[in-house]
């Protein structure tokens, strides 16, 4: 059987398995859904350049990692309904790294999906303006991201607005890049855990870890008034979008090698 | 190769954090025969079909199933090897028609006639999901799932556990069915020894981890005795022998399970240590039990 039939009988297969990761993918994907679902971001103004950029829920990819690409690491009960069969899959007429591919497949299109709309969504109506108090990240704002200029604020407020050409579109595929990216950090860490004795506990340690040192890291911001590790990233992504998305696309590909090398030399 | 058997165990040892589960075993499965592994819970049976699914490797020796190692063959070789495991892994919310769907779709000698009367016959509604059967229906679902492509090597762990009577007598038919039309290799593990009586050509013992016998159910029967040794001449007890896998000591006797052969019978030994014998032909539950003490 060829390799591409094998990939999408089981990338069908994956959305059979569990009604729930469905239900969990939206609740991820909701804060950045709601808002264009009350014509809130769609409108030219954002009160935060900030908060436009920091995903707060962005910690719940590793949840669906966890139960898309490593369901019997997080419940290993035969009857359980979570588990998706694993030992079942496996021993079925595939080839290991076609099972793998295909769940990973399945986890990036719940995740992208919804960004990807929004992307597309934008399109309509592209320009944005949006409120950045920090002197600094104004200036490089205008410094890196394209089409933006300094314009007054029309109700008043003593702080100019920055205007974005292409804002909303920026913004939008900024959070697919975001996401693109913690998808792919979360393949080799739960390929890493995996073979470990005590894998649940490290990584529900490492999970919450990482929700404290997300919530950690924006205060920490708040503090200093200087632009965070986010906005600076984001002003790079915005100045040279076509290479990071080059790096992105050759870094999954690595990634992707090398792990499903792993799940295919993994025991079960 | 042309010549090497459908299910090849050579010199296995395979350990889980602590001390080995399987060690040292061998055996070989003739084609077109059916296989019954017998051994008491934690006796490593499940492990063993496991290596043979290719779902864990082994930490020495070899296992082939078709020649090929089981961990690294890819689609064109698994279409041949159908494998129920001990514990139906089968996602719960998933309808069983998906299920028969990935079966379809996967294998290209699916047997979707077999399938669909097989459903029938168990009563097992396609538009239930998995986790709605009971825990007998879902392992007739494994038991299809494993049937249904046509295998050359079948690998049943414990099929016939939460079934009825009639449940496992059908199941056991089936497979007789399967080898009548196609050959089929198959390797069973099972608690029920009426199951392997029936169907079994070949019977494997496994016991902590080793092999105790591994026959045809006549030869067993033949070859493995119960023997208690009395009155003897010289007043003191013979020592343990080879051919005993169980030795019992009493007030002048001795009682073993033995394996007798042209050498070794109890008139021999019984000469050799002066003394009277009286022999006991064993049921396949006796030597079962007798083998799988400690």
């Amino acid at each position: 059987m060829n390799k591409t039939k094998q990939f999408l009988t089981l990338f069908k297969f994956q959305a059979t398995t569990n009604p729930f990761i469905f239900f969990l993918l939206f609740g991820f994907d909701a804060p950045l859904f709601i808002p264009y679902l009350l014509g809130e971001n769609i409108g030219n103004y954002h009160a935060s350049l900030s908060s436009l950029l920091f995903v707060q829920n962005l910690f719940m990819l590793a949840l669906a990692g966890l139960f898309i690409l490593a369901p019997e690491m997080g419940s290993p009960g035969a009857n359980n309904p979570m588990a998706a069969g694993t030992d079942f899959l496996l021993t079925r007429a595939i080839d290991r790294p076609i099972l793998y591919r295909a769940r990973v497949a399945f986890l990036y299109f719940l995740v992208l999906v919804i960004p990807l709309l929004n992307l597309a969504y934008t399109l309509r109506n592209p320009g944005l303006m949006v409120t950045e108090y920090s002197k600094v990240a104004q200036q490089l704002c205008l410094h890196f991201v394209p089409g933006t200029s300094l314009v007054p604020d029309p109700s008043g407020n003593r702080w100019p607005l920055i205007s974005m050409v292409n804002g909303n579109v920026l913004i939008e595929s900024w959070h697919v890049w975001i996401f693109a990216m913690a998808t792919l950090a979360v393949q080799p860490v739960l390929l890493l855990l995996y073979p470990l004795k005590h894998r649940l506990f490290i990584f529900y340690a490492l999970f919450v870890g990482a929700i404290f040192g997300m919530l950690f890291f924006q205060f920490h911001h708040l503090r200093d008034s200087m632009p965070s590790f986010t906005e600076r990233l984001f002003f790079a992504f915005a100045a040279h979008t076509g290479l990071f998305w080059v790096f992105t696309v050759l870094i999954f590909m690595g990634i992707q090698f090398l792990c499903e090398r792993r799940f295919a030399s993994m025991e079960q | 190769m042309m010549n090497e058997p459908p299910i090849l165990v050579q010199n296995v040892s395979r350990s889980f954090d602590g001390p080995p589960v399987v060690k040292n075993l061998s055996f070989s499965i003739k084609p077109g025969s059916i296989y019954g592994f017998l051994g008491r819970n934690g006796s490593g049976k499940t492990t063993t079909l496991r290596m043979l699914a290719g779902l864990i490797k082994p930490h020495a020796g070899e296992v082939r199933v078709m020649g090929n190692d089981p961990f690294t063959i890819g689609a064109t070789e698994r279409q041949w090897l159908g494998y129920m495991s001990e514990k139906a892994m089968i996602p719960g919310f998933t309808h069983v028609r998906s299920v028969l769907k990935l079966g379809r779709e996967l294998y290209p000698a699916w047997d979707s006639a077999l399938a669909e009367s097989l459903l029938a016959k168990y009563d097992l509604s396609p538009r239930k999901r998995f986790m709605s059967l009971s825990q007998g229906q879902q392992r007739l679902l494994g038991f299809i799932m494993a049937i249904a492509s046509r295998p050359k090597v079948l690998l049943l762990d414990e099929p016939a556990a939460n079934l009825d009577v009639v449940a496992r007598r059908e199941i056991l038919d089936d497979i007789l069915q399967l080898i009548r039309e196609c050959g089929c290799t198959v390797l069973f593990s099972t608690h029920i020894l009426s199951d392997v009586e029936r169907v079994a050509d070949e019977i494997g013992i496994l016991a902590h981890g080793n092999l105790r016998v591994s026959e045809t159910l006549d030869s067993l029967k033949d070859s493995i005795r119960q023997v208690r040794f009395f009155d003897f001449g010289n007043g003191s007890l013979p020592a343990d022998i080879p051919e005993s896998f169980r030795t019992v000591r009493g007030k002048g006797e001795v009682t073993m399970t033995l394996r007798t052969n042209a050498l070794t019978t109890p008139e021999t030994l019984a000469q050799r240590w002066s003394c009277q014998q009286e022999t006991r032909a064993l049921s396949l539950e006796d030597i079962f039990v007798e083998l799988s003490r400690n």
